[in-house]
């Protein structure tokens, strides 16, 4: 029963995730269908232009999730087969199907979190670029020059963001091999079960290992959404530039950086770090289990530890996609009139469409529910193990184990319920983006349409 | 989903005078598009409105509505142009329904807007060579 119920969240969860890395590709896709429009309407005019070829991480990120799921189910299909066995009392078939499914699962996570990671990768590729040459090539077209420098793409990559995403995907994807080999070893030598040994202790290393490599990832993917706040804001800023020096009117400068950018930063460091000490404090009980700090029960904060370092990531993430949402919100406001303004700069036409001053409360166009949404499921996963934990100390200290190992089966349900409404959560405000970026795609694509046909015309 | 219908759904849900606002720059934005893309333009923007539900559609051409009326007498005369010729292409249903909603807006609006509105397009009608469109009453 305990083995089946953790098919199911780690299935749902799987899903969730899925369903935001597909979410992401429809992103890509329509910044990248954005950018194909407006490449086509400036080479009608006359443009030199090169297509840029995708790189390694844009081909392989969609791969990536259909092989991170794919991973899941052959894990949920191998933990049928073990329980299966379990109720058999096949002890053999047992322990071999644990082996199996555990690192399976490790390289699950692993392709799925990196997956969306590098999905984001290309986003703050395909979106860098079109923020640095929209403008420049809005200017040729004007001028009527031909020839334009060619941009280097992979100057637009944060190259420390990548291998951090290298890292954590690594780190992922490897951390529960060594608890399979443990396991392999320990059994062929022992023909014993390794939970509640030195060994089984072990694995509790290796087990956080792999939070490890996930916070490393959520680090990462709080960065490449920051960067996507910055590519967010640099459009606003240079069409800015481009309508001043086309259209000859006066643009009002954009608002200051949102302070929660700076939030985003904290948390995610934050994050990070506590998950590394707590890594270490780990790794020293491991060493000093039998001697120094043997007598404290370390063991009992190894869940609530973790819990608290992934709040912490998830509350970044959510704070730099409420930061996105209103950067793409104020980017809609203002791309339509920063076109109708060029467009008349090129028909010889002096109406001028007035552009929106610097909204004084960014804030109010955030989808704040659906933040509010994922604090209330950080505060789950926190309620799943800081409480239970204090709990099983003190049950352990009245030396009530029975009624600890009852508190130990709550822990699971109660944070994967958390989990689960951080990722819906995560997966909305998605949804709510992929709005947001279609809209864009239209307004782009016959915006430099009409710059293009006037241009000709005119001619 | 489309585009458009993704970009209508969005300003059908935003919040009334963020939908004003958005939708004037839109507005404003195809009246200044060539005749074809602006035809093509409204075509989708009035089949995506018709695709949603009656209770955000209402609100929505309302808005649209009293945006269209507010524009300059140029960017009217586009929009009307545009939209009348979008009519032929997306087929009875659509531009019915749309021109229908539209009328009973106006008409909540009180009977002076409706007629400056019907006016207004048999007006462009006349001058550009279109049928006139047919108001049902």
């Amino acid at each position: 029963m305990k083995r089946f119920l953790e098919i199911i969240p780690l299935l749902g969860l799987g899903f969730l995730k899925l369903g935001i890395g597909f979410a992401i590709v429809t992103i890509v896709k329509s910044i990248k269908s954005t950018g194909e429009n407006a490449t086509g309407s400036f080479k009608k005019a006359g443009l030199k232009l090169e297509n840029n070829k995708a790189p390694f991480f844009a081909k392989s990120f969609p791969i990536m999730l259909i092989a991170g799921i794919l991973s899941e189910l052959v894990a949920a299909i191998i933990m049928i087969f073990w329980i299966i066995a379990g109720v058999n009392g096949n002890e053999y078939a047992n322990h071999i199907y644990e082996i199996i499914t555990v690192p399976i699962e490790g390289l699950g996570v692993a392709l799925l979190i990196g997956g969306i990671a590098f999905g984001l990768t290309t986003i703050v590729l395909n979106l860098g670029i079109q923020v640095n040459e929209l403008p420049k090539r809005l200017k040729a077209l004007v001028k009527g020059e031909k020839d334009l420098e060619e941009l280097q793409p992979k100057s637009l990559i944060p190259r420390w963001t990548k291998i951090v995403t290298i890292t954590g995907m690594i780190v992922t994807g490897s951390a529960l091999i060594p608890v399979a080999i443990i396991r392999a070893v320990h059994y062929a030598v022992n023909y014993s079960p390794t939970y509640e040994t030195p060994v089984g202790l072990n694995a509790l290393l290796w087990d956080t290992w792999i939070f490890l490599g996930i916070a490393i990832l959520l680090f990462a993917i709080s960065y490449w959404l920051l960067r996507i706040i910055k590519w967010l804001r640099r459009q606003r800023t240079q069409l800015g530039k481009t309508v001043e020096e086309i259209a000859e009117m006066e643009v009002p400068t954009i608002e200051n950086p949102l302070k929660i950018t700076t939030a985003v930063h904290s948390f995610a460091t934050a994050g990070l770090m506590w998950m590394f000490i707590f890594f270490f404090v780990i790794a020293i009980y491991q060493a000093f289990q039998e001697t120094l700090l043997g007598v404290v029960t370390l063991k009992m904060l190894i869940k609530p530890g973790r819990a608290i370092s992934l709040a912490l990531l998830f509350i970044g993430i959510g704070l730099a996609l409420l930061t996105i949402v209103v950067n793409l919100n104020l980017t809609a406001f203002m791309l339509p009139s920063s076109f109708s303004n060029i467009v008349n700069a090129i028909k010889k036409d002096n109406t001028r469409v007035e552009l929106s001053q610097a909204s004084d409360k960014p804030l109010k166009l955030s989808p704040m529910k659906l933040f509010i949404g994922l604090l209330i499921g950080a505060f789950i996963v926190l309620l799943g193990t800081i409480p239970l934990a204090i709990l099983r100390i003190s049950y352990q200290f009245q030396g009530l184990t029975q009624s600890q190992l009852t508190v130990e089966h709550l822990i699971g349900p109660v944070v994967s319920t958390g989990v689960g409404l951080i990722f819906l959560m995560i997966g909305l405000f998605f949804s709510t983006i992929v709005g947001f970026v279609k809209a864009r795609k239209t307004i782009i694509s016959e915006g430099v349409e009409s710059c293009v046909y006037y241009t000709i015309e005119k001619k | 989903m489309s585009e458009m219908n993704e970009m209508i759904k969005m300003l059908a849900d935003a919040p009334e005078e963020q939908r004003q606002q958005m939708l004037t720059q839109r507005l404003k934005m195809i009246a200044g598009q060539p005749e074809e893309q602006r035809v093509k333009s409204l075509a989708g923007l009035i089949t995506a409105v018709t695709e949603l539900k009656e209770k955000k559609m209402k609100p929505f051409i309302a808005t649209r509505t009293k945006i269209l009326l507010g524009l300059s007498s140029e960017e009217k005369e586009a929009i009307l142009v545009g939209r009348m010729k979008a009519g032929k292409m997306v087929g009875d249903k659509i531009h019915m329904t749309d021109m229908k909603v539209t009328l009973e807006v106006a008409k909540q609006m009180g009977e002076e807007k409706l007629k400056m509105l019907t006016g207004l397009m048999k007006q462009i009608a006349e001058k550009h060579g279109l049928p006139t469109p047919e108001f049902g009453y």
